[in-house]
């Protein structure tokens, strides 16, 4: 159900500080739900994020750490954070004054309700 | 290092970066007729010039289904496997028209390739045409068979 998937990425959108959230498959880095104000600016955000997360996913089992649950890229201008539940990604993308604390919790809470 | 190469030095820079940046296995530019512009990847003519007549068979038989179900050609073509996935996109090159079939396995994804090839597609609409070669019409195996000598040398 799109609903569904609508409910998860605007409850991450809702979070002070998120610029926009998302929704992308794991395998095919297109764009499953989005919310938010990237404009233009999802689809390619949504290919390199779930990118990054498929890299960080290996780069951690290739390092006996396990699973990468929770992957958080600190920019100049902001954070982009991933989790994963099955083969879907959810991305958020942040300005420098999110509580990345408090976003953390929500993602892998609303990443539960995928 | 991918081994490749072009018959044109515009189209050299794009589909290096191209190939590079989505991570893809193989790469071929070519044009509606099969006849091929530069490629990465490949060993072999023979595989190019098979890859080329089935993407310009697929290529014409997109736009004449997409014609008939809604008016417009197809401009875009993917099949997923479980390890490979095929992509083709049209571009346009000195206002001509030209296709660019790309394999890529678990190291990319559809939404990478679909994001560099927006890139490489907008790189070919500012690059200097100048090189190209002016192009007399002939059938699809002499212009294949030219442009693979082109590649790769003559086939022995």
């Amino acid at each position: 159900m799109t609903s569904e998937y609508e409910a998860v990425v605007e409850r991450i959108e809702r979070q002070p500080g998120v610029i926009g959230a998302m929704l992308v498959g794991v395998e095919d880095g297109l764009v499953i739900a989005g919310a938010g104000s990237l404009g233009e600016g999802w689809e390619p955000a949504a290919a390199l994020a779930s990118s990054v997360f498929r890299r960080a996913r290996v780069a951690s089992a290739d390092a006996g750490l396990g699973e990468a649950g929770f992957v958080r890229l600190e920019a100049d201008r902001g954070h982009l954070c991933a989790t994963s539940k099955g083969e879907i990604v959810l991305v958020a993308v942040a300005n420098r004054n999110i509580n990345l604390g408090r976003l953390r919790l929500e993602m892998l809470s609303a990443a539960e309700q995928i | 290092m991918i081994a490749g190469a072009v018959s044109a030095a515009w189209l050299d820079l794009p589909l290096r970066r191209f190939v590079q940046d989505s991570r893809v296995q193989r790469a071929i530019v070519l044009r509606p007729d099969g006849k091929v512009l530069g490629q990465f990847g490949f060993q072999h003519a023979a595989e190019v010039k098979t890859a080329c007549a089935l993407a310009a068979a697929i290529n014409a038989s997109g736009k004449e289904l997409g014609k008939q179900l809604d008016g417009r050609p197809f401009l875009g073509l993917h099949q997923g496997g479980r390890s490979q996935g095929v992509f083709m996109g049209a571009c346009s090159a000195g206002g001509k028209e030209c296709l660019l079939l790309a394999a890529f396995d678990r190291e990319s994804t559809l939404g990478l390739v679909r994001l560099y090839f927006g890139e490489f597609r907008d790189s070919l609409g500012g690059a200097d045409h100048s090189s190209l070669p002016r192009e007399v019409p002939r059938d699809l195996e002499s212009d294949l068979n030219s442009s693979l000598d082109a590649l790769f040398g003559p086939l022995t």
